[in-house]
């Protein structure tokens, strides 16, 4: 977003400020924020982030900070892979570069086992509950910021998985938004080359070798009745006590031959689609229905970004008819650098943004809703329609459905490799089941969890 | 004649030069390849001598990396020397007409392009859904592909990629080479009532034989290291159909932060590179001197 | 083949469409640096773009300038400097002898050879020792490491053809090494040279591996910022477009000047 404009919306946020606090007032009092954060004239407050769309909304808000406390902020954002490549290597060289770097919930073993986070408990702590309002944060990602009596992080960036599909082409066949997974398979076949609806496809998956098919295991393995080890199931105590490798059951097959028979419903091209593709498939008019983190969702309700954007509708994850779904769960929380010379100024930015009012203007210029309060805000709700289905979808999330253990990053890789290769016919289904019951139980090993073998 | 002062203060600083940045990376990835550190827990690092070289020559996924860089470098190099070839002669054909000096400046263009952009270029023109190569195959009645998602097309895609980038030079090459065939032998074999097939491949063939060899070499090493393309387009997928050697030390190395183990494919990398920079440089001083 | 004037036409005509056809994704990624959002993702495409839209170019001028700014500061300085080291060193193996001097020129080139994935980790490491990460310094440094092996066997071959009497000529009228260096060798290769200095700067300019490593916010390069157009939540293709284009300025400049030595440069003197 061009400069100018963006200080003149921060100009417009600073002017109505003390009017926009209000209808917030019956929940929570106003913060005196000149109080609450310290002075810090002539610092810089260096922030390492990822490139999502919202990146522009911390950018119109970080005036407001740099007002309150003399400090200056600046953002480095990077790509998914380039953000976490960067964010290991300035923990292990110990450097001071950055102050405030974010984490993606799978990271959360992995930096604090490598020493690059600062453990936020005694700043939570030290803070007024009013402020911090730690319990204000959807229950699943509270836990997720958590890590072996530590907390690793405040969120700010909470991800949901949903079903979003074309209201329109539904109303017109006559379905209803799929819940389960038969009526998910039944809606994509009805709208894969069918004569009324031309050109048209079912729908589209993460088929992308790597991260993007990898990732998919996890989030589809709960609604098909199954885990991906044993103990890493909602409402066990120890999840990662026992990391036996679950592939070799039912469910882990359900889901490989789920993705297989999905294929013949997407468009050509299937095999190599992540993201942004499947994104691109919906928001073009090519595909019926997607599943989706709630981060590209505000992009797909944009006539700017998408051809379909007022015939768009949410609805919850869908699961095996007979279960609980497990909706995914992803998303960012923002944590301390180990090694910053400026810890106290980052704490202070951190609980300024996570603040409640604060989470609310950065929900309203676009950013994920992390905060109980704020997917129940009227406002927002009338801005943003899908943040009803984020309301109905938080109740049942699970902070684990990806490992969060150090381990993770190769695990869901070398699931992502096999997964494609059966996806591809390299192998058969049974094959790479059989392979990634041995090599993940090896790594998990190597890593010095229990395997019962 | 020449004082061992003046030889040292002309030669020394680039010998001295070189061996602090090329001997160092060397000798500090040998040291960590015998670790098994993992730069995300560090304090579980040990020595392990040659096992993570045994397990990489082991490792299916690393076999395939290797194979499918030599597909990848015996194909593009081939289509190359064929594709580089038929337009060399045409260049060659019409070299003395004026604007022909512009339209190879501007056909040797893709030689230029950052690798990267070209991989950035080609992600967005293969788009299965908005690259303009679907659009244009379904302008001309043909099925859409998948391009660098189908598991079939994906390796061959990435190899119409690099014959795209670097059939430039070899076509400069061959041009060059065909330059410097005597007339006499063409009029000679024209007199003899050959056709011009016949006459590329009796001699204008022979002629470029060295020529092409110092130019395919070249290449060859080259795409050993091919990494930038296939880092912005496949990731090595789908599947492992676009996995090479590069790619592979690279994710090891950078997203598993595996140091031990990536550096151990590096270095491997390196001796193989090496191996056929030794052989490559025994023939480029023939040619040179011969 | 034939010489009759309407097959050389055909021929003419046959060089153009292939170097359209060569062309085509460069321009069309030109054309789609004009595009806005929309038009990106409109099927069928947008064939010809409003070439008033500049939007995009300015965006990521107005954004990025400081990464032009290091990019070109750092390829001058580096070509510079390599330069300045390779030339000596060049002279020295052509002209001297000494025992081991075609081993020590073998094991010069065999440095081109290294993979960047191999030397990634290292220099980091290295550089952040010195306390040179994401200084235009280290930079500078890493770059003309890494150019000198070519740069070197480059010049070489172009102070090989040197005529030898030239140089007996200076020496005999009481010249010392280095004044024959500069005085007579240098004007005699200049052309070639300049050649090596293209080269060399295309290489820094268009570098990446290293870079995304050893720099961030101070010292970052353009190639780096190209990669960063794609998110995991979406890809800005109009203004990657934008970027692409402006990083193939120069190099494409730089073609036009030296297309006559470009064979002799990529197979490094084995071919005139």
């Amino acid at each position: 977003m061009k400069r100018r404009t963006a200080l003149l919306m921060a100009g417009t946020i600073m002017a109505t400020w003390p009017m926009l606090g209000r209808p917030g007032r019956a929940q929570d009092s106003q913060i005196d924020w000149a109080s609450e954060l310290g002075k810090h004239d002539g610092a810089t407050l260096r922030i390492l982030m990822i490139q999502d769309p919202w990146v522009s909304g911390f950018e119109q808000l970080n005036p407001i900070f740099e007002r309150l406390t003399g400090a200056k902020v600046t953002i480095d954002a990077f790509s998914y892979d380039q953000t976490h490549e960067k964010e290991v290597l300035e923990g292990t060289s110990q450097s001071s570069q950055y102050d405030i770097i974010v984490l993606d919930s799978p990271w959360v073993g992995e930096f604090w086992s490598g020493e690059f986070v600062e453990d936020l408990k005694p700043y939570i702590e030290k803070t007024k509950p009013e402020v911090i309002a730690w319990d204000d944060f959807v229950p699943a990602f509270q836990t997720v910021a958590e890590w072996e009596d530590t907390i690793v992080g405040v969120p700010f960036g909470a991800y949901f998985m949903m079903m979003h599909y074309r209201k329109d082409l539904f109303e017109k066949a006559g379905l209803q938004p799929p819940k389960t997974i038969d009526d998910y398979k039944a809606a994509a076949k009805h709208f894969t080359g069918n004569p009324d609806f031309p050109g048209m496809y079912g729908t589209a998956l993460n088929n992308a070798r790597g991260s993007a098919i990898g990732q998919s295991f996890f989030e589809w393995i709960y609604n098909f009745g199954g885990k991906p080890f044993a103990n890493t199931v909602p409402g066990n105590e120890d999840p990662y006590g026992d990391m036996t490798p679950q592939f070799d059951k039912p469910e882990a097959k359900q889901v490989f031959e789920f993705f297989k028979e999905m294929l013949q419903y997407q468009p050509p091209g299937a095999e190599s689609i992540d993201w942004e593709q499947r994104a691109a498939t919906f928001t073009t008019g090519k595909t019926a229905m997607i599943t989706a983190w709630s981060v590209r969702t505000p992009g797909f309700y944009d006539p700017s970004q998408s051809q379909i954007a007022d015939k768009v509708g949410t609805s919850v994850f869908p699961h095996v008819e007979g279960t609980d779904g497990v909706p995914p769960l992803g998303g960012w929380v923002m944590g301390i650098n180990a090694h910053s010379g400026q810890k106290d100024l980052a704490w202070d930015y951190i609980k300024w943004f996570t603040s409640k009012e604060v989470h609310k203007q950065f929900v309203l210029l676009g950013g994920p809703p992390s905060r109980i309060s704020a997917i129940e805000d009227p406002e927002i709700r009338a801005k943003m329609p899908w943040v009803e289905t984020i309301a109905e979808t938080q109740k049942h999330v699970y902070a684990e459905c990806r490992p969060r253990i150090p381990e993770s990053f190769e695990i869901i890789d070398t699931v992502g490799l096999q997964f494609s290769r059966a996806l591809q016919n390299q192998v058969t289904v049974d094959e790479a089941l059989a392979e990634l019951q041995t090599s993940i139980a090896d790594l998990m090993v190597k890593g010095g969890y229990t395997v019962q073998q | 004649m020449v004082s061992r002062t003046t030889k040292l203060l002309f030669i020394g600083p680039g010998v001295a030069y070189l061996a602090i940045i090329g001997l160092f990376p060397f000798f500090y990835s040998l040291y960590l390849s015998t670790t098994s550190l993992n730069l995300t827990r560090p304090r579980r690092s040990q020595f392990v001598g040659i096992d993570n070289y045994v397990q990489l020559v082991t490792d299916p996924l690393f076999q395939k990396a290797i194979l499918n860089t030599a597909i990848l470098a015996v194909g593009s190099i081939a289509l190359e020397i064929v594709i580089g070839f038929l337009i060399a002669k045409i260049f060659y054909e019409i070299a003395h007409l004026r604007t022909v000096n512009w339209l190879r400046t501007l056909f040797i263009l893709p030689m230029m392009v950052t690798p990267v952009i070209t991989g950035l270029m080609f992600t967005y023109i293969l788009n299965p859904t908005l690259g303009v190569a679907n659009v244009l195959l379904r302008m001309v009645g043909l099925p859409e592909s998948g391009w660098f998602g189908s598991v079939d097309v994906a390796l061959l895609s990435v190899i119409m990629v690099n014959v795209w980038q670097w059939t430039p030079f070899l076509m400069l090459i061959m041009l060059a080479g065909l330059m410097s065939v005597p007339r006499e032998l063409y009029e000679a074999s024209a007199l003899d009532g050959a056709h011009w097939y016949q006459q590329s491949w009796h001699i204008e063939l022979p002629a470029l034989r060295d020529v092409l060899l110092v130019g395919a070499i070249i290449r060859l090493i080259d795409n050993l290291r091919f990494f930038d393309v296939v880092y912005i387009a496949t990731r090595g997928g789908p599947g492992d159909a676009t996995e090479v050697i590069s790619m592979f030390a690279y994710r090891q190395s950078f997203q598993f932060f595996n140091m031990g183990y990536g550096s151990a494919a590096a270095v491997l990398i390196l001796f193989i590179t090496l191996f056929v920079t030794t052989l490559a440089m025994r023939y480029l001083r023939r040619v040179e001197n011969g | 083949m034939a010489s009759s004037r309407r097959s050389r036409l055909l021929l003419y005509i046959a060089a153009l469409v292939l170097t359209l056809v060569n062309l085509a994704p460069i321009i069309w990624i030109a054309l789609t640096a004009f595009k806005n959002r929309a038009q990106i993702y409109q099927i069928p495409p947008v064939w010809i773009p409003d070439f008033t839209y500049l939007d995009n170019f300015v965006t990521v001028i107005q954004g990025y300038w400081p990464f032009l700014l290091n990019s070109v500061v750092i390829t001058l300085c580096s070509t510079a400097l390599c330069l300045l080291i390779a030339i000596p060193c060049a002279f020295g193996l052509t002209l001297f002898t000494f025992k081991g001097r075609e081993d020590l020129k073998m094991w010069v080139l065999s440095n081109r050879m290294m993979p960047p994935i191999a030397a990634a980790v290292p220099l980091y490491l290295a550089m952040r020792g010195i306390g040179l990460l994401d200084t235009w310094t280290g930079m500078v440094l890493i770059y003309t490491g890494f150019n000198l092996p070519f740069a070197i066997w480059m010049a070489m071959s172009f102070f090989r053809n040197a005529p030898a009497e030239v140089l007996e000529a200076a020496r005999i009228d009481g010249c010392n090494w280095l004044q024959v260096l500069v005085k007579v060798m240098v004007p005699m290769a200049a052309g070639g040279l300049m050649t090596v200095a293209v080269f060399v700067f295309l290489f820094a300019w268009n570098e990446l591996l290293i870079a995304l490593f050893l720099t961030n916010r101070n010292a970052r390069t353009f190639p780096v910022i190209l990669t960063s157009f794609s998110g995991q939540a979406q890809t800005v293709w109009e203004q990657m477009a934008a970027a692409s284009i402006i990083q193939l300025v120069p190099p494409v400049i730089l073609t036009f000047f030296v297309q006559r030595h470009i064979v002799a440069g990529m197979t490094m003197g084995a071919v005139k």
